[in-house]
């Protein structure tokens, strides 16, 4: 611990050495896949301004890059959400699970893959191949929105109100996609197991110009909530004596977390750990100031699903395993690690 | 100047406070006293617009309702009775919590006046219920660092500063309560030891049942029968030889 008390210089080390190893693991998620081409004298190739091979191009610009360019902002996208989420119920705990829009996006997922083909024709035609994340990100905005109105009232939203309807929500939709799935056929069952488990793998660049746009801008606007968020440390009451537009700090919150997770689960499934284990392994090594928390966590939770990422891939190559399963397998013992290594810090 | 005007709350319709016309100057340390329950801290929470109320506050004579968060934010500072933090903050990174602008070096000097210079590096949840109190003071203190802005005051509200203190202590707070009223500041006090705002405060405000009984010099307010009747308790005032400072002996049976 500084002597002083100030982390900040400490909070900026360590900001800049995760720019570092967020540069080179990207670098690795670009050069390492199931493919024999030697693609990291391919970038050299580039880089000398030589030109590659068609073959390699096409795995380089059009399969790994819009794949690592998806990661890190899934993975930067749900680490930030869940450290808001963590700053706005004052508990190092919550998951943007929270306000439905997990759930929501879960029953939106399924039935778009169970009862989507009911739709009228023009619609199917118009999203294309689009439906699930379509469906997926209006689900988890709808849960979103329902919950919101449901704790508001006389403009003040009730965190405790939220987090209980939240509950509640969250078990109906999780009944309803249920429901869905008792009468789905096998093949649906597949998809909808594999869409639980999470991957990026069908990251393109056609998805990725819709999504990353919206990904991008959230994650750039999520540093203006540190300063409220950290008064809001102190409590709801002290905040608005410090000056803290309260309502308006939710409201921002809620946003920002709804577009980000909703994209990030609509795009590659259901994803868990990130929002929870990388602003808790940032808070004991760098503090709980969400000036430095913030930007730490996007670099950092992009890191953790790249090399999820990797490991899926190269693990049992050339099949790839879902990303969901290994960030689970790796996460969980992980977590517990932590708890027990620092269960007197966690006593405080 | 700040002026309550007919200030009545009501939580689900029982009357908390009613009609109080309360006042406090700029340069002067107001307490508020009375039995527990008597609507000390509802008047508290009122002036700082943590409740709804009927009737109306003025500060310098503008309707309170009309002046934005963001504007009182730089006026008045708020201590609530105790506060818990959601997440392992260093102490100096709680009192750095109410700098409106960059980063100076008040908050040192502000662990410094509440007596806790060398823990800016402790864990705000390690340390006790006191201590705690005293981080929040600087913290406060930090907030409305100047007691007066362009001949305007600014203003501490403390809920029992306190009332976690050991008696040394509380002299220490109550002496930076004081010395802010002289500079300048206004200070409203919620306060349960009636000594110890006999020995530092400007006026004391007596509620009971949710009535502002009386409103006055310690001195005035301080009295065998008014206190007797405020808290239902014989209360006995003495007066040091020489001194006007009276103090406050509560009689141990009540037929006394």
């Amino acid at each position: 611990m500084h002597s002083t008390g100030d982390r900040s210089t400490r909070a900026k080390f360590v900001i800049f050495l995760l720019m570092l190893a967020l540069c080179i693991i990207s670098l690795f998620s670009l050069t390492i896949g199931s493919t024999d081409t030697s693609l990291t004298a391919a970038i050299w190739a580039l880089i000398d301004g030589q030109s590659i091979s068609l073959k390699e191009q096409a795995i380089l610009f059009d399969i790994r890059a819009p794949r690592t360019v998806m990661g890190l902002l899934v993975g930067a996208s749900l680490a930030v959400s869940g450290a808001i989420m963590q700053g706005l119920f004052r508990n190092p705990l919550a998951d943007p699970g929270l306000i439905g829009v997990s759930s929501g996006a879960g029953l939106g997922a399924v039935s778009a893959i169970v009862i989507g083909g009911l739709l009228p024709a023009t619609i199917l035609h118009s999203v294309g191949g689009f439906l699930v994340p379509v469906a997926a990100f209006i689900g988890g905005w709808g849960c979103m929105l329902i919950l919101y109105r449901i704790a508001t009232r006389q403009g003040r939203t009730s965190v405790a109100i939220m987090l209980l309807a939240g509950l509640a929500l969250s078990a109906f939709a999780a009944a309803l996609s249920g429901l869905l799935i008792y009468f789905s056929s096998d093949s649906q069952l597949r998809n909808l197991t594999f869409w639980n488990l999470g991957s990026i793998a069908g990251a393109h660049w056609d998805t990725l110009k819709i999504v990353g746009p919206l990904m991008l801008v959230a994650l750039l606007l999520a540093p203006l909530l540190a300063t409220g968020l950290n008064r809001l440390a102190l409590g709801e009451a002290a905040a608005m004596h410090l000056g803290v537009s309260v309502q308006r700090l939710k409201r921002a919150s809620f946003l920002l977390v709804g577009v980000s997770v909703g994209v990030a689960v609509a795009v590659s499934g259901a994803i868990g750990f990130i929002g929870i284990i990388v602003p808790h392994l940032l808070r004991l090594v760098i503090g709980p100031n969400h000036r430095y928390l913030l930007p730490a966590a996007a670099l950092l939770g992009g890191i953790t699903l790249l090399l999820a990422d990797i490991l899926s891939r190269t693990l049992i190559a050339p099949a790839e395993l879902p990303i969901g399963i290994v960030m689970a397998i790796l996460g969980g013992p992980f977590f517990l690690y932590l708890l027990l290594r620092n269960r007197s810090l966690l006593d405080l | 100047m700040i002026i309550t005007k007919g200030l009545s709350v009501r939580f689900h319709h029982k009357e908390i406070l009613s009609e109080v016309s309360f006042c406090a100057k700029p340069g002067e340390l107001v307490s508020i006293a009375g039995p527990n329950g008597s609507g000390k801290t509802t008047l508290l929470r009122a002036l700082s617009r943590e409740i709804n109320y009927h009737g109306e506050i003025e500060l310098d004579g503008v309707n309170l309702t009309r002046l934005s968060e963001k504007w009182l934010a730089k006026r008045r500072a708020i201590l609530p009775q105790a506060t818990e933090l959601a997440f392992p903050f260093t102490v100096l990174e709680v009192v750095q919590m109410a700098e409106q602008s960059s980063q100076s070096d008040r908050p040192s000097l502000a662990l410094q006046r509440v007596g806790l210079q060398g823990f800016e590096s402790r864990f705000y949840q390690e340390l006790s219920g006191g201590e705690k109190q005293r981080v929040q003071l600087a913290r406060v203190l930090v907030q409305v660092w100047q007691p007066e802005v362009d001949d305007k005051a600014n203003w501490l509200f403390l809920d029992e500063p306190v009332s976690s203190l050991d008696i040394g202590h509380q002299i220490e707070v109550m002496q930076i309560a004081r010395e802010y009223a002289n500079a300048g500041g206004g200070v409203i006090c919620v306060m349960h030891d009636l000594n110890l705002a006999a020995m530092f405060s400007d006026s004391i405000a007596l509620f009971e049942k949710g009535r502002l009984l009386i409103q006055d010099s310690p001195d005035t307010v301080l009295t065998d029968e008014t206190l007797s009747r405020a808290y239902q308790w014989p209360v006995r005032v003495n007066r040091k030889p020489k001194e006007p400072i009276p103090f406050v002996l509560p009689q141990t049976a009540k037929s006394d």
